[in-house]
């Protein structure tokens, strides 16, 4: 692979996985996060069902993508969604038996998770494979960190550990907060690099 | 009369305390890009509401069929959201074809409208809440008010957080996420905890 590729894919991959992590940054994929990630353990489920879905849906949309029409494009996502969801829900349970289960309905909502639609409606069709491939498993590492550290926090806050609690923080609202403040981080560290790149650009 | 009051109480009870957007955070993705262009929300709700009713009421004729067998129960979320991707299509190619001067110009929200539905009212929340079919219908009316409500709400407050006062690290997008948060909070006070 040519260094130059190499390095874009790389920050692609970085981009996707931290400094423009799409659920503070962009508000996509809010929801797992908020209604759904109150334990660790659920929050490693759905990262791991986040995984085996936008994998194969954004790969397939990078290969046959452009010959969709734009306007049929996002039935065609969904219902790829749909399909894909099967077998990735099969892998889950092969791998933590009866986590689909004990996901209720948090598991088949991510079908229709608006990270996954939007990057292979829009970002895969018109991507080369790599930086597809990069930007997919970035989104993937971003939304485990993002959804891991919010089910922890809310775990330990609860009960001590990181087994599922009910009541208090384990309801959306602090989600919601939480990832607001991840989004500050967030800012605050894009920021700082902003200033030091202009600083780098200023010199003689 | 009786069943008119209880159709008209499960709507405003899907705009107000079982409001998913605020309590339960569902389809905020969406809301807030919605709220970003404060002409489109009507329609964008409308065709919200319309989807919400075509999969309420394929989701009440399939979930009988869906739950007779083992197999198709797993099927089931796949199924159903196939289900919606026809709706989208349907009404897309109807749209593109029939009447090609307002797809054009509101063609681009009619596919969020559609995909947000699947999550705001797809027949999850209706066996959630064990509805019969014209309530289900009337939930599904609630829902494009809920969002009609959240999008109209976001679209006032979201430029106040753009201000100079405010530390930069939180001017913008977290600050709308803290503000929401609170709001939340307040409709948990209403719906006592989870909905689902």
């Amino acid at each position: 692979m040519r260094r130059g590729l190499k390095k874009k894919i790389r920050i692609i991959f970085l981009n996707s996985a931290f400094f423009r992590n799409p659920v503070p940054v962009a508000a996509l994929s809010i929801y797992p996060v908020i209604a759904a990630g109150y334990s660790l353990q659920n929050a490693v489920e759905l990262s791991l069902l986040f995984l085996f879905l936008s994998v194969p849906v954004g790969f397939l949309f990078c290969l046959i993508g452009e010959m969709i029409p734009l306007w049929v494009r996002p039935a065609a996502v969904l219902a790829a969604s749909a399909v894909f969801y099967l077998p990735a829900a099969r892998l889950l349970e092969s791998m933590i038996p009866g986590a689909v289960a004990a996901l209720g309905m948090f598991g088949p909502l991510m079908i229709c998770n608006s990270l996954i639609l939007s990057r292979a409606n829009v970002y895969a069709p018109s991507h080369i494979g790599w930086a597809v491939a990069a930007d997919t498993l970035g989104c993937a590492v971003g939304f485990a960190l993002v959804i891991c550290l919010t089910g922890a926090v809310r775990g330990l806050w609860l009960s001590g550990s990181v087994r599922a609690a009910e009541g208090g923080v384990s309801l959306p609202f602090f989600g919601l907060i939480f990832v607001g403040f991840l989004a500050a981080f967030l800012q605050w560290v894009n920021r700082r690099r902003t200033l030091r790149t202009g600083k780098r650009g200023g010199r003689p | 009369m009786r069943t008119l009051a209880q159709l008209i109480l499960t709507a405003l009870a899907a705009v107000s305390v079982e409001n998913i957007l605020f309590s339960c955070g569902i389809g905020f993705s969406r809301v807030l890009r919605a709220a970003r262009r404060p002409r489109t929300i009507g329609l964008y709700s409308l065709f919200v509401a319309f989807f919400s009713l075509v999969s309420m009421t394929v989701g009440s004729l399939l979930n009988p069929v869906l739950l007779s067998g083992e197999a198709l129960a797993w099927l089931r979320p796949a199924l159903l959201a196939l289900c919606a991707a026809a709706a989208y299509g349907a009404a897309a190619a109807a749209l593109k074809f029939g009447l090609p001067e307002f797809y054009r110009k509101h063609g681009e929200i009619l596919s969020p409208a559609a995909m947000n539905t699947v999550v705001l009212s797809m027949p999850y929340v209706q066996k959630t809440f064990q509805l019969p079919l014209a309530r289900a219908m009337a939930f599904a009316l609630g829902t494009g008010g809920a969002f009609f409500l959240a999008a109209t709400l976001l679209a006032h407050i979201v430029p106040r957080f753009k201000n100079e006062d405010m530390p930069k690290a939180f001017s913008g997008f977290p600050a709308v996420l803290i503000y929401l948060g609170i709001l939340s909070l307040a409709f948990a006070g209403f719906t006592g905890g989870r909905l689902f």
